[in-house]
């Protein structure tokens, strides 16, 4: 593995509220980020993501903990001195200074003289694409350009890590997608160490090396995209993180489970007779036509259209499925009410702990 | 940091042997200390003091600074080195406290210490240059000591900025103001009755109830109470009427809106009490006008409730307009629009989302009028009749024929009860909310104009008081350009003339106006006073929003005391606390400066929180990744989005400063008299002309200083369409 | 860092700057003056050409002196404490604020002035006298039809209903003069029930004692009740103000001079009072249009000035009526009979 970069220690902090009385925030987190990687903290609202990411920061100090940044003990060092770009939910510009100054900002108070100043804000505002903008007020530009300002903001002075909280939540979709594979694009090329949080499991994926996905203050699963979609750890990841069916089977034999009606065979250890959760995509699951009540079969409830692809819901015996097919012929779906085989590959089917 | 305990503990050491250790009677100006600074007993420096004559008491604070230097030149970890200065540099402050006040003008200060120790031959008087600098340095190098140790977030700029502003508040404001106040406790000769207060204070004069049974004046308390309350409600909803439509409307004349809002405190105090006097009095032109025209008989109803509560409307709806017109700014239109999308009226909008976004302002306005009114002196004094409230009555307590401090401690001591209440009362309304309206988002929006039934009221409130507002000054310039005001109505500049002659001779100008003196003084102390004024509230407002520390609410607490105390109360505690050493700056132009800057400072600080609170913690956040500093943050970013703030600060520092009665009575001289006092004698002796005269002279060359400043500090550059915009943080 | 050391560096070089304690150097005398500003101008620049002595003038209100002589008793400013009405220099006297000085000028005094000497132990001496009586607005009565009070019976009549103004002797020196002139001729009971009555035609209690004859002069009031000397200067400003003293008798106060316990110039002082008490200083009062009477006997007296001869006064009591304890009692015995009555 590649050098750590930023390790986060047992780190807590805790909150006095009104109500609850002291909450925690954020509980025992531990976490390491390797030297150029991007490292997405994923989660709902209110699970800790920004109050670890503003402990990086040095914004907020933990109760409990340590944090070290290139192997320095951080923990109690002023944000001006931890060495981070952040990029703000709401941009933070300057109201009163021009983009080129913005961007000057973090030059300008380490004393840099005039000509290393300029030649950095203008290459750094090439990069982002806004080589013209220098004069702007940043009222005057997009919400677009305005994040691309603040990322140049962060960047110019070679920070060793960078911070992004949710940098892309004010942005039109469009534009989401568009900014997202800039900031990759940028972060690649300088090879810059990030943390980046975000509620939108799409923008983690799409973003990240490597993903901690975040509940009530506690990292549940850390590890790539893929290995959260397809081996979630938990019920959360696997609901968080992309749609998902969640199957009650009954082992009943050593590698056989039984869903609804269904024998599928599945190697387990549990004991015959024991409840287990499957995790099943609904892209993993096979349609077939069929006769109306055979066995192993459901009831079409709801189709939706969307393009490449279309969205079935599926009466299969007490349990709602969600299944998709992406069409290869018009006119080959299925109509609501019809009677569908579902067949499950058991390579694709992800035993719960 | 370590360099920075070097230069100071070699700048406390250098001052203990190089300057001399007490004040000297003609300055440091003349140069003639040098000669004396081993021989001269007046003018040795601090090391000479403790050895050659006898001070051996300066000894340990000496030692303690020199400690200071030991741990900064030994290589010992921040840590250490913090911990080493904090007991160094402390211990020097507390040993410097002691000998301070131990040893005074005859010996020992203390009774027991003198029983314990025996008489003392010695003696000494306040401190000078060299005393000074050696404790300031010794508190820098406590401030030092602490962000080495790690407080602050290890910021020394904030430790240093802490240091400064506590310990000029405790020793310019709490000092002399708890020491007057201890008084309410004592009897004539000193001693301490606590039960005394009882007495003081349970008097019918203070508390009847009598005005409800319609037998007689209600208590003082009760009087300054609902005064206070009146007038901080008027002024609050006169002060929105006029931000509104300043803000909210396309009013055409809103340049002489300001104007005319700004006018009444540029004042100088009693003539607004004065003007109305004769407009409203019972020889005044409207009685005299009913009376000709309609033959209703003259009354005297100016005289009591009404009329102070119509000059303190006069006097603070422009303070109230200040709060308010930057907090109707911040309002942010997204709310306004996104209100209007949830088929919401303007009127609905108006009252829904935009009055209680305003709640902070409009409470901080309300507080404001509120303390103003109950610290209020000069309108009470001029046209309250029998009606009588605490600072009055507090006033006559010092100077009547009472004579009686405890007494006067005692009623200061309800007066800052009733003020502090209301600061709390306000903070529990306002609660922690965020309102925050200006963040690094720099979305354009325009403001929502005003639904016609607000705009309506607001157009209905604010231009009759307008126009009265114009009505009155017109009179006031009328006076100082008659012979006898109310009488005589010959024109004449005899009283500019009187006041302001300049005579040209071969040496140059003679200024041989009776003016002159006072106006120069007024001038320079005044610029003096106000940038610091602005400078130590602003900082400590910063403290206060920024910065997490413990004790923030009793610094806050107080600042509110020399806002909240009459200024005849901290007059009288400025003589008691700073006419014997070891600051003994009574007869100086420092006094006044003192005065003046940490009775104003207030002001600056609550226009600094309210400024503050609106602009998002983010943009700080900002600065400090970008590896801005502290101070850096404060300069660059901050300090440019305070510009109104500022330029508010500046203004009242400077102009408060001008108008200050009551506090300076007893702190002018012969040689510092100021342009206040001097009217006030004119307006006593009946000499309204002259009176008039200089104090029109005075609004203009308050005019001219606004507009200075405003020239000089400019405005904040959002750089939005119409107004500033914003969305709540989340 | 370098910013908290330019920040404080910059407090220090201000504090540095304002640093200088006051002059007290030779040839300097600093007054405390309270009477009004002319006459303390025209005495300091008088004293200074006739000594070479520098005059520190300041101006403050006979209350506002003896409060600042008092928050500085442990370290005196001032030296000498001209002017102003007797009570509050004999009450310094009584709380040893000042210092007992027999000035060889003393034998060219009234009477009156001496004997305020005598009373308070040689600390204060009277510079002059004035006496009390009324001040009333002639445009105000001649419209109502109303006869120039003359008596102090005659402010009971009806016709005064709401035109009479007095100071509040809690913070009026001329106030109390007038309660202590009644008890004195007419007995402490007697006294009072006056006072109750002429409460129904008194519109207030101002808070000053010239606040009463200003308010004449503006025409806010008919009659006031107060020195007569002060009606003077106001009829003398151009307002129709004339005064009357009462048949009955009336009382007097005694402005007053003391010298500051411990002063830091007390030869210089000395001088200065010295000067005072002197035809040639006692005249500057009618130069300043001020129209006491002074109390050396061989000063001139202006004709504007009222004259003593033309007065009924009686025989005040200044050493009694002057005591702190005397007056706390007849005020506070004010204050629960006549001030707390309702409004008329």
């Amino acid at each position: 593995m590649a050098k750590v970069s930023i390790q986060l220690s047992g780190i807590s902090k805790r909150f006095d509220h009104t109500v609850k009385g002291e909450v925690y925030a954020v509980r025992d987190v531990n976490l390491a980020v390797a030297e150029g990687e991007l490292l997405t903290l994923l989660g709902p609202s209110g699970c800790g993501k920004s109050t670890t990411l503003r402990m990086i920061a040095g914004f907020e100090e933990p109760d409990e903990g340590t944090i070290s940044i290139d192997g320095k003990d951080v923990t109690h060092v002023l944000p001006n001195r931890r060495g981070i770009g952040f990029v703000f939910q709401n941009y933070a510009l300057f109201p009163h200074l021009s983009v080129y100054e913005n961007v000057a900002y973090a030059l300008r108070v380490q004393g840099k003289d005039e000509a290393s100043i300029k030649r950095a804000v203008t290459d750094v505002l090439g990069v982002v694409g806004l080589a013209n903008y220098e004069r702007q007020q940043p009222h005057q530009m997009s919400g677009g350009e305005q994040q691309r300002v603040a990322l140049a903001r962060a960047v110019v002075f070679q920070p060793k890590v960078l911070l992004f909280d949710e940098p892309l939540s004010n942005l039109d979709a469009k534009l989401r997608v568009e900014m997202r594979e800039q900031i990759r694009a940028l972060q690649k090329r300088i090879g810059i160490t990030t943390v980046y949080v975000t509620h939108d499991q799409e923008e983690a994926m799409a973003i990240s090396d490597r993903i901690a996905v975040m509940e009530r203050g506690q990292i549940v699963q850390d590890g790539t995209a893929p290995d959260l979609y397809y081996r979630p750890n938990t019920e959360f990841v696997a609901r968080f993180i992309g749609r998902t069916n969640l199957l009650d089977g009954r082992v009943v034999s050593a590698n056989e489970v039984e869903i609804e009606d269904q024998r599928v065979s599945l190697s387990t250890r549990r004991p015959v007779g024991s409840t287990v959760r499957l995790v099943v995509r609904p892209e993993m699951i096979d349609l077939a036509a069929a006769g109306e009540g055979e066995a192993g079969t459901g009831r079409v409830l709801q189709r939706t259209f969307l393009g490449e692809k279309t969205d079935y819901d599926i009466q299969f015996g007490n349990t709602k499925i969600q299944a998709c097919r992406s069409d290869a012929f018009r006119g080959a779906a299925f109509e609501i009410g019809a009677s569908v085989r579902l067949s499950f590959d058991p390579a694709n089917i992800h035993l719960l702990a | 940091m370590s360099r920075a305990a070097l230069s100071w503990s070699i700048a406390g050491l250098l001052a203990a042997v190089l300057l001399p250790w007490y004040g000297l009677e003609d300055g440091l100006g003349s140069g003639a200390w040098i000669a004396g600074l081993w021989s001269s007993e007046d003018a040795a420096s601090g090391l000479a003091q403790s050895i050659f004559f006898g001070r051996w008491w300066l000894a340990p604070t000496l030692a303690a600074s020199l400690g200071c230097l030991v741990v900064s030149l030994l290589p010992l970890a921040p840590a250490r080195r913090g911990t080493g200065l904090l007991i160094a540099g402390g211990g020097g402050v507390v040993l410097f406290a002691a000998q301070a006040f131990a040893v005074g003008l005859r010996g020992w200060n203390a009774g027991w210490l003198l029983s314990l120790l025996g008489e003392m031959e010695q003696r000494q008087v306040g401190i000078g240059a060299g005393a000074t600098i050696v404790l300031i340095a010794l508190l820098s190098l406590v401030s030092i000591g602490l962000a080495l140790r790690g407080a602050f977030g290890g910021d020394a700029f904030v430790a240093g900025a802490m240091t400064t502003v506590t310990a000029s508040i405790l020793l310019f404001t709490a000092w002399p103001i708890l020491h007057i106040l201890a008084q309410a406790f004592q009897d004539q000769d000193g001693a301490l009755r606590p039960l005394l207060i009882v007495d003081r204070l349970a008097e019918s004069k203070i508390w009847s109830l009598r005005c409800l049974a319609g037998s007689g004046g209600c208590g003082v308390v009760w009087n300054t109470l609902f005064l206070a309350l009146c007038c901080g409600v008027g002024s609050t909803v006169l002060g929105l009427s006029f931000a509104l439509i300043a803000t909210r409307t396309s009013f055409g004349f809103k340049k002489i809106l300001r104007v005319l809002t700004v006018l009444p405190i540029i004042t100088p105090p009693f003539v607004i009490g004065l003007a109305l006097i004769l407009l409203f009095g019972r020889s005044g032109l409207v009685n005299q006008l009913l009376d000709w025209s309609f033959g209703v008989q003259p009354t005297r109803w100016i005289y009591g409730f009404p009329g102070v509560l119509l000059a303190q409307l006069f006097a603070f709806t422009p303070v109230a307009f200040l709060v308010l017109i930057g907090v109707v700014e911040g309002v942010s239109p997204t709310l306004e629009e996104a209100s209007q999308t949830l088929r919401a009226n303007r009127w609905d909008t108006f009252v829904t989302i935009s009055l209680p976004l305003m709640r902070p302002g409009l409470a901080n306005a309300f507080l404001v009028g509120f303390i103003e009114s109950i610290a209020d002196f000069g309108n009470p004094i001029v046209l309250g009749g029998n009606f009588g409230v605490l600072s009055t009555e507090i006033y006559f307590a010092v100077v009547g024929a009472q004579l009686d401090y405890g007494r006067a401690a005692a009623l200061a001591l309800l007066l800052l009860v009733l003020a502090l209440g209301a600061f709390f009362l306000q903070r529990r309304i306002v609660g922690t909310r965020s309102y925050a309206t200006i963040s690094g988002k720099g979305d354009s929006g325009l403001a929502t104009p005003l639904p016609d039934a607000a705009r309506r009221v607001a157009h209905w409130i604010a231009l009759p008081w307008a126009g009265f507002t114009l009505l009155l000054y017109g009179f006031i310039l009328m006076g100082g350009l008659v012979k006898v005001w109310g009488r005589d109505y010959t024109p004449t500049l005899d009283h500019y003339a009187k006041a302001f002659s300049i005579e040209f001779s071969e040496g140059g100008v003679i200024w041989s106006g009776a003016a002159w003196n006072s106006f120069w003084t007024t001038v320079e102390l005044a610029a003096i006073a106000a940038p610091i004024t602005a400078a130590l509230g602003l900082l400590a407002a910063w403290l206060m929003v920024r910065q997490r520390f413990a004790g923030r609410g009793a610094l806050e607490f107080a600042t509110m005391l020399s806002f909240a105390v009459p200024g005849t109360v901290i007059g009288v505690a400025y003589v008691f606390a700073f006419n014997v050493p070891p600051l003994e700056i009574t007869g100086t132009a420092l006094i006044i400066v003192l005065c003046f800057v940490f009775r104003n400072m207030t002001v600056g600080l609550r226009a600094g929180v309210a400024a503050m609170s609106q602009i998002d913690r983010s943009l700080d956040e900002a600065s400090a990744t970008l590896r801005g500093r502290a101070p850096q943050t404060l300069f660059y970013v901050v300090m440019p989005l305070l510009r109104p703030a500022i330029v508010g600060a500046l203004v009242y520092g400077f102009v408060r400063a001008v108008t200050t009665v009551s506090a300076v009575v007893f702190l002018v001289t012969a040689e510092y008299d100021l342009a206040t006092t001097y009217i006030i004698l004119r307006v006593i002796n009946g000499d309204y002309g002259l009176a008039i005269a200089y104090s029109c002279a005075l609004i203009v060359l308050m005019l001219a200083v606004i507009l200075l400043i405003q020239f000089l500090v400019g405005d904040r550059r959002l750089g939005r369409r119409a107004l500033p915009v914003q969305g709540v943080r989340a | 860092m370098i910013s908290t050391n330019r920040w404080l560096a910059g407090v220090a070089l201000a504090a540095l700057t304002l640093f200088a304690v006051p002059a007290a150097a030779q040839g300097v005398v600093n007054v405390y003056c309270s009477v009004q500003v002319e006459w303390c101008t025209l005495a300091a620049a008088e004293f200074q050409k006739a000594s070479g002595i520098k005059v520190s003038m300041t101006q403050k209100g006979s209350g506002e002196t003896i409060a600042q002589l008092k928050a500085e008793a442990q370290n005196p400013k001032g030296d000498v404490w001209f002017g102003g009405t007797g009570d509050p220099h004999l009450q310094a006297a009584e709380e040893n604020l000042t210092e007992a000085y027999k000035s060889p000028k003393l034998a060219e005094l009234h009477p009156w002035a001496v004997k305020q000497n005598t009373d308070s132990g040689g600390k204060t001496v009277g510079i002059y006298a004035g006496a009390l009586g009324y001040g009333y607005n002639t445009e105000l009565l001649a419209k109502k039809g109303v006869k120039a009070p003359a008596c102090w019976a005659d402010l009971l009549k009806p016709e005064f209903k709401g035109e009479i103004q007095i100071a509040n002797p809690n913070s009026s020196g001329t106030a109390y003069v007038a309660i202590a002139t009644l008890v004195q001729f007419m007995g402490e009971d007697k006294a009072f029930d006056y006072l109750k009555k002429l409460h129904a035609n008194i519109n207030a209690y101002a808070r000053s004692g010239t606040g009463p004859i200003k308010a004449v002069a503006r025409g806010e009031t008919g009659v006031s009740i107060s020195f007569i000397h002060d009606g003077v200067t106001e009829a003398l400003a151009g307002f129709p103000v004339k005064v009357s003293t009462p048949c009955e008798g009336t009382g007097y106060e005694i402005g007053s001079m003391s010298i500051v316990k411990g002063a830091r110039n007390m030869a210089n002082a000395k001088k200065f009072y010295d000067w005072a008490l002197t035809p040639e200083a006692q005249q500057l009062g009618a130069k300043a249009k001020q129209f006491q009477v002074p109390s050396n006997k061989t000063t001139p007296v202006p004709p504007e000035a009222p004259k003593f001869s033309e007065i009924k006064l009686i025989d005040y009591d200044q050493a009694k009526y002057g005591k702190s304890a005397e007056r706390k009692r007849l005020i506070s015995r004010w204050d629960n009979e006549v001030g707390s009555l309702p409004k008329p």
